[in-house]
């Protein structure tokens, strides 16, 4: 009797890291942890919370009448929102506005009346055959009897909205 | 009388019988209801999720449709994806592939920039290494799968990435440890260790949009119709209509990851 | 230094190889644990005797190495402050959520061991240390009980060889679980493959027994001490009889690959062909499998014709290629898996780095830890025998 004392006091330490464990756990872990599956509930509103950029053509016509119009009317219109080309609207109503901390991230973009309509318009193998292709806007302005230079774009002679010839 | 015994016993015998069989047969065929009703489900009611569903007001879980045949390969979606969720510029949560097929029997892949600049004719990454001509192509956008069955969430020693009740696939910046297994377990590549909060980073299928009601931005963008997102518990949902229309396939399905985003048109090259 | 070019269609996302020199280290380091902690049981549980001049040196040194095991997953962490989530919030389908567990366990199995075997020595120490200072350490590490009758000790024995039984598949818990973190990722077709875990743990024995014949050897040589000729014997069959199941089974699934063929072969071909060539073929099997397999089949068949000399350098040569066999296992696995795209038509590009977290300057001085471990080990308890063997300068009285 009384040789154990050691192994007593062994088991009196790990108890007491184990409770350490335990306390620092409850202190750590979100409450929301575990509620309706194993991740903090509360994560999901906080992905909801995040303001969506693209707002959509409608949200435009307010302001650009005109331009929304000449868009309805044109061919582009339930293909290409007007975001597409000059970016998401969020940005552009802050600056509107005046908020200070409204200059557009890095990932924003706004027309040049060429680039975007590349993309779509010249040629590439791969292409589905639904949409209008040009060998190169060198070969299409030369083929339409007009004249080329480096700085030719494709709204020199297209409505951009409504991709009318002008 | 032992004949009238053994007549009684045969009755009572065949009677047993009888119940058992019946008794069987219509275990069976409720048993057999259940089975085809909960696979009939499986994909669409997330089993797996275990999320209980009731049959009148079911909530809602979100498919994904990409139908490949439509794709231009003009990367609008790319654009809008990195826009809305500031992806960082040398990573994806959604990218477009083309395919090329040569005369030789080469298959050619190339997303350069992950197509985010769209695709030029010239300037191809990779072609072959003759002067073969090409003999059919396509473009295949891509983004994460929501998987029914992740491995990305299976892995995840922290339960950082979870899974909303409509099924979509998310991370929780603030619990991610960064070990980045969830990385190596998704079969698609479709996760990143974002480089500045040094967490897993993945498509949402925009679900800060979705959750308002908006569509993801991707297919708001896409100018030709190739991205359907929506309510696949609501029959008269446009993905639901298409899904009924359409023979669709998922990516590596030897994989088992039961994906929610699906594909029209998948040729066998695609991996 | 190895270097790859990016070539084919390789997923966007995967523009680098994520996981490197500490993912390449981490396995390396536990597996040095297993096995010298199986070292250590074949003579405290299977008493064989020949392992005794070993058997506590193995033990310490599994407990330096297991210390640092984790320094290469925190290094790796894009979070490394909440490391401790792993054990907070643990995911139970999770396999590396299992590592918290199985690595305290472990730890705790071993350090309780350690304790048990030492006790009496430190009792001892309490006492009779050389300065006031190291008494009170001896004193806290006794518990603050100095009980070391008869009685006492049979206790501790009996605890200990339950600890030491429980240690065994404790052993090859916490290095089969790590195989299982690669075999069990289904994304992956050089990764998944149920003999990962296997495969781990026999090269994990082999890295281990290895790692305790280098060490022995090499202070024995140092120290100008005799070298224990029956236990150099010993070591060197237990290394052959390890490492010729651990390559039977590498083989195995080489083989397997190559003769079923499935839809990743294509890819698995080139990189087995192409990328891994030197590595797998070369330093691996050919060199690294080969040459110790036939140098320590040649000191086990025909022991009587070599003098302990040449069987000491034999084994110590073969022992350092093992070890060099086994960090190629560990690469060929944790870098080789990396290296093809998920879209199975390219390769990734890659270069290790020399500074950084990752650099491979770090991953040396992080092998080095457990050594300096070691030697703080050695300051405080006898590692060789019993406390008679400690040096008397650390003892009251000593010079």
């Amino acid at each position: 009797m009384g040789h154990n004392k050691h192994i007593l006091r062994l088991l009196g330490v790990l108890g007491a890291v184990v409770v350490l464990f335990v306390v620092v756990r409850t202190m750590v872990v979100p409450k929301d942890f575990g509620k309706t599956g194993h991740f903090r509930f509360g994560a999901i509103e906080e992905e909801k919370a995040k303001t969506a950029r693209f707002q959509g053509a409608d949200a435009c016509k307010d302001c650009h009448a005109e331009a929304f119009k000449t868009w309805t009317e044109g061919k582009h219109k339930h293909h290409i929102q007007c975001e597409n080309c000059h970016g998401p609207r969020l940005w552009h109503v802050r600056q509107m506005n005046g908020e200070p901390d409204a200059t557009p991230p890095k990932a924003y973009w706004n027309a040049t009346g060429i680039v975007e309509c590349k993309r779509c318009h010249v040629k590439t193998f791969e292409r589905a055959p639904q949409v209008k292709s040009i060998e190169s806007v060198q070969a299409h302005v030369t083929e339409m009897g007009g004249t080329f230079s480096p700085t030719t774009k494709c709204t020199d002679c297209h409505n951009q909205h409504s991709l009318e010839v002008k | 009388m032992s004949g009238c015994d053994n007549d009684d016993k045969d009755t009572s015998r065949r009677e047993f019988i009888k119940t058992v069989l019946d008794a069987g047969a219509k275990t069976f065929t409720f048993g057999s209801l259940i089975c085809i009703t909960a696979k009939l489900r499986l994909p669409e009611a997330g089993a797996s999720d275990g999320v209980v569903q009731k049959e009148l007001q079911m909530p809602a879980i979100y498919g994904f449709l990409v139908d490949t045949m439509k794709c231009i390969g003009c990367g609008s979606c790319v654009r809008a994806d990195k826009a809305e969720n500031d992806v960082p510029e040398q990573y994806f949560r959604t990218w477009v592939e083309q395919y090329t097929f040569y005369e030789n029997g080469e298959v050619v892949v190339n997303s350069p920039k992950g197509a985010s600049e769209g695709f030029a004719e010239k300037g191809r990454a990779f072609q072959p290494k003759g002067d073969e001509k090409p003999v059919k192509g396509f473009f295949v956008p891509k983004l994460c799968n929501h998987c029914i069955n992740t491995p990305c969430i299976q892995v995840c020693p922290v339960g950082a990435s979870y899974k909303t009740p409509e099924g979509v696939v998310l991370v929780d910046k603030k619990t991610c440890v960064g070990c980045g297994y969830c990385v190596q377990a998704c079969p698609f590549g479709s996760r990143y260790i974002h480089p500045v909060t040094n967490v897993a980073d993945k498509c949402t299928w925009c679900y800060h949009r979705i959750s308002k009601g908006l569509k993801p931005a991707c297919v708001l963008a896409c100018p030709v119709g190739a991205r359907t997102f929506g309510n696949v518990n609501d029959a008269n949902s446009e993905i639901s209509k298409a899904l009924r229309e359409n023979r669709v396939q998922v990516l590596k399905s030897y994989m088992g990851t039961n994906p929610r985003t699906r594909y029209i048109g998948l040729d066998s090259e695609v991996i | 230094m190895h270097h790859f070019f990016a070539e084919g269609y390789v997923l966007p996302n995967q523009i680098q190889i994520w996981w490197t020199c500490m993912i390449v280290l981490y396995p390396y380091i536990t597996g040095i644990v297993a096995g010298a902690f199986i070292i250590s049981s074949l003579y405290h549980v299977f008493h064989k005797e020949d392992l005794k001049p070993v058997a506590r040196f193995a033990m310490l040194m599994a407990l330096a190495f297991l210390l640092f095991a984790p320094t290469p997953l925190l290094a790796h962490l894009g979070h490394p402050e909440r490391a401790f989530n792993i054990m907070f919030m643990p995911n139970v389908t999770s396999a590396m959520a299992g590592f918290g567990f199985i690595y305290l366990m472990y730890m705790l199995i071993l350090v309780i061991e350690i304790w048990l075997l030492y006790r009496e020595d430190i009792v001892f120490l309490s006492k009779n240390a050389s300065t006031r200072v190291m008494r009170k350490v001896y004193w806290l590490l006794s518990l603050g009980v100095d009980d070391v009758s008869a009685e006492a000790k049979r206790l501790d024995h009996k605890i200990m060889m339950f600890l030491a039984a429980i240690g065994i598949p404790a052993a090859c818990t916490l290095h089969g679980y790590v195989g299982f973190l690669f075999g069990s990722i289904k994304g992956n077709p050089w990764w998944a493959t149920p003999l990962m875990p296997v495969i781990f743990l026999l090269s994990a024995v082999v890295s281990g027994i290895a790692m305790v014949l280098i060490c022995y050897l090499a202070i024995q040589w140092v120290k100008k001490r005799p070298v224990d000729g029956a236990c150099v014997q010993s070591l060197v069959e237990y290394l052959w009889y390890f490492l010729i199941v651990d390559v039977t089974l590498e083989l195995l699934e080489l083989i397997n690959h190559a003769y079923m063929q499935n839809h990743d072969w294509e890819i698995l071909k080139e990189l087995l062909t192409q990328k891994l060539f030197f590595s797998l073929f070369v330093v691996q099997l050919g060199f690294g499998s080969f040459v110790p397999f036939v140098v320590l089949g040649a000191l086990v068949i025909f022991r009587k014709r070599f003098s302990e000399k040449a069987r000491s350098r034999l084994g110590f040569a073969s022992a350092i290629i093992l070890l060099v066999q086994v960090l190629a296992m560990r690469w060929n696995v944790v870098i080789g898996g990396q290296t093809f795209s998920k879209s199975l038509r390219g390769f990734l590009g890659f270069d290790i780095e020399f500074w950084g977290r990752e650099g491979l300057l770090f991953t040396v001085v992080l092998f080095a830890m457990p050594f300096l471990a070691l030697w703080v080990m050695s300051r405080v308890l006898p590692l060789w025998g019993p406390v008679s063997t400690f040096p008397k300068k650390y003892l009251r009285g000593g010079s």
